[in-house]
Order: C-alpha cells, then sequence, then structure tokens
C-alpha cells in the first residue's frame, strides 16, 4: 500500500507502485520547474504528469504563490534589510567581541581542539607526559645507601663527608684524613686484603 | 598557531631547562703516585701534590688524564680511566653549596659529601704501573 502522502497520487494517476515512485520524483523536480532549471526534455514529461496529477497541480500552484510573495516582498533584499538588521548585528559582535588577546587565543585552541578530538588526545598525551617528566626531575630520587660502614666526619663543616663506604669483598677500604679534617684531604684508600 | 606553538616549546625544554640547572660538573684527575725518583709535578696537581707529601710516602705524582662531565638526578656521568677502569658518578642530591655523590670504581662504592669548587675526594690504592692509582674527584 502506498503511504499518505502519495494516496491521492495513487487514486489520481493509477494503482502501481511505478506510477507511485515517478509521482515522488516529479514532485521533488517541481522547485526546479518553477525556477525554470529543469532540461526540456524533462520539463516536458513533468508537465504531462501534471495533467494527470491533481496533487502535484496543486503543489506547483502553492510554490509558485510563494515564489512570487517572495519576488513582491524583496525586491531589493540587501537594501531593505541591511538598515534593519545592521544594528542588531553589530551590537552582537561587539558584545561578544573578546576581551583580549589572550581569550582569542583560548578560544582559538578550544575551537580547533574540540573540532579535532584525536589532535586534543594526541595534545593531551604529549603535554601530561611533559609534566610527569618535569615532576619526575624535580623530585629527588633517592639513591640506596652503600650498606657498608658509614664515616661522619663533622658533617656539614668539612669541605668532605665520606657517608659511606662499601668494598668488593675481596678488597678493604680505609678513611684516610690529612691533619686538618674541615680543610685537608680525605683519601678512601682501597687496597686488596692481602696487603692490609 | 604561534602561541600554541611557543607553549609547546616551552613545554618540551622545561624538563631539559631543569635538568641542565640541576646538572653538576664533576672533574676527575688521575694521578699516578710512585717512589719513583722525583720530577716536575705538574701544576694542576701542586696543592694536592704538597698535601699528600705530608702524609704519604710516595715521591712521584704524575698527572696522567683530567676528565670532566656533568651529573644531574637523573643522569650518573661514566667514564673510563687508566687502566680501562670504569668511574660512576651518580648526583643523590644537591643541598645549598654542597653535593652528595654516589661514586662507583670496580672495586668500591662509596657516597660522599662534597662542598662545590672545594677539597675534592680522594680514591686511592689500586697498582697502576710502578706505582698506585689515586683519583681526585671534585664538584664544581
Amino acid at each position: 500500500m502506498p503511504d499518505a502522502v502519495s494516496r491521492q497520487a495513487w487514486e489520481c494517476i493509477g494503482k502501481g507502485k511505478a506510477n507511485v515512485i515517478w509521482h515522488r520524483r516529479y514532485r521533488h523536480s517541481l522547485n526546479a520547474y518553477v525556477d525554470g532549471e529543469l532540461e526540456p526534455s524533462a520539463r516536458q514529461r513533468l508537465e504531462a504528469h501534471l495533467a494527470d496529477c491533481g496533487e502535484c497541480r496543486g503543489q506547483l500552484e502553492r510554490l509558485k504563490k510563494l515564489q512570487g510573495l517572495l519576488r513582491q516582498g524583496l525586491k531589493d533584499p540587501v537594501a531593505e534589510v541591511a538598515p534593519v538588521l545592521w544594528p542588531g548585528v553589530r551590537a552582537r559582535i561587539e558584545g561578544g567581541r573578546p576581551s583580549g588577546r589572550f581569550t582569542a587565543w583560548v578560544r582559538q585552541i578550544w575551537e580547533a581542539t574540540w573540532e579535532r578530538p584525536r589532535l586534543s588526545l594526541a595534545g593531551a598525551t604529549v603535554i601530561s607526559a611533559l609534566l610527569l617528566s618535569t615532576v619526575y626531575l624535580l623530585w629527588e630520587t633517592p639513591v640506596a645507601t652503600p650498606p657498608g660502614k658509614t664515616v661522619v666526619l663533622r658533617p656539614g663543616q668539612a669541605q668532605v663527608v665520606v657517608e659511606a663506604v662499601e668494598p668488593e669483598p675481596e678488597f678493604g677500604a680505609m678513611v684516610l684524613t690529612t691533619s686538618d679534617e674541615d680543610e685537608g684531604l680525605h683519601v678512601i684508600w682501597v687496597v686488596a686484603r692481602g696487603e692490609m | 598557531m604561534k602561541p600554541l606553538l611557543l607553549v609547546l616549546a616551552a613545554f618540551l625544554l622545561l624538563p631539559v631547562s631543569l635538568a641542565y640547572a640541576q646538572a653538576v660538573p664533576i672533574e676527575v684527575q688521575v694521578i699516578q703516585a710512585s717512589r719513583e725518583p722525583s720530577g716536575a709535578i705538574d701544576p694542576a696537581i701542586g696543592q694536592l701534590v704538597r698535601e699528600l707529601q705530608r702524609d704519604f710516602a710516595y715521591t712521584n705524582y704524575r698527572l696522567l688524564e683530567t676528565h670532566r662531565g656533568q651529573v644531574s638526578p637523573q643522569s650518573p656521568w661514566r667514564t673510563v680511566i687508566a687502566g680501562g677502569r670504569d668511574l660512576s658518578v651518580a648526583l643523590v642530591k644537591v643541598d645549598g653549596g654542597r653535593v652528595e655523590l654516589h661514586i662507583t670504581t670496580p672495586r668500591v662504592n662509596t657516597r660522599v659529601s662534597l662542598h662545590r669548587g672545594g677539597q675534592p675526594i680522594l680514591l686511592g690504592g689500586p697498582p697502576h704501573g710502578p706505582g698506585v692509582l689515586i683519583m681526585a674527584i671534585s664538584a664544581r
């Protein structure tokens, strides 16, 4: 069964699915017909259809009336519309103007990224990675203290403080200090066990 | 798009600049101490040798090599000194004018705290040729 829109066509141009399909095509070409944009052969076929189809004739009449109204009401559309609409348009532009370059820049980035979700995701990933690496660099990563003997010589005052020494198992280490503990030299002397 | 590029460039360079700001220059002087007849002493180690001569019995001190590098919290510095020995220096922390270093050589691991620009820590003892090696490690 045809739908409600084409029921009248069903009645006026005869039953049959092919007729209904052609009827729909003709109806869609009515606008082009009114605007004089149809090919001569298509125009002839449409006029033949219009002779038999009351629904399409009615639609054609409505389109012609609408076109006539538009032509009558807006002989010079720009000249008539501009004085009325322009002040409002200007007010909206000025009212919505960004307060500064920074705002415009933020808006530009926002619009650019909003329209490109992949770019947004990639940008967010890159910025997150950079922030994380920055935090990681700022964070003081503790180094495990060697579990060897701890020697502290006047911490905070001496030029050199040996805080820990861990020799390999077959070696020993001595921390030697020259006569002046604060300004003198500190030597970690490593020797093989047999030499000690 | 220029501001966006500038901000991205700043973000990219920020970690690099922070790492560079925390980098500590390290200098290692590799000295051979021996009981050979005393010779001319390199002026670069003159003061050091004078102090060593007070307490050590070596008569000859010869500057073999000088290595310079940088350490930062995330990047230790490694070098190979005389005799093919690996030397690694890692920055543990920077506290005002002091730096705490973790020094690793084939025979000893040590953690020392040095004044930047102050006295070096000396690691000595490994035999080398007719004498022994002494590494003077300082932070700048």
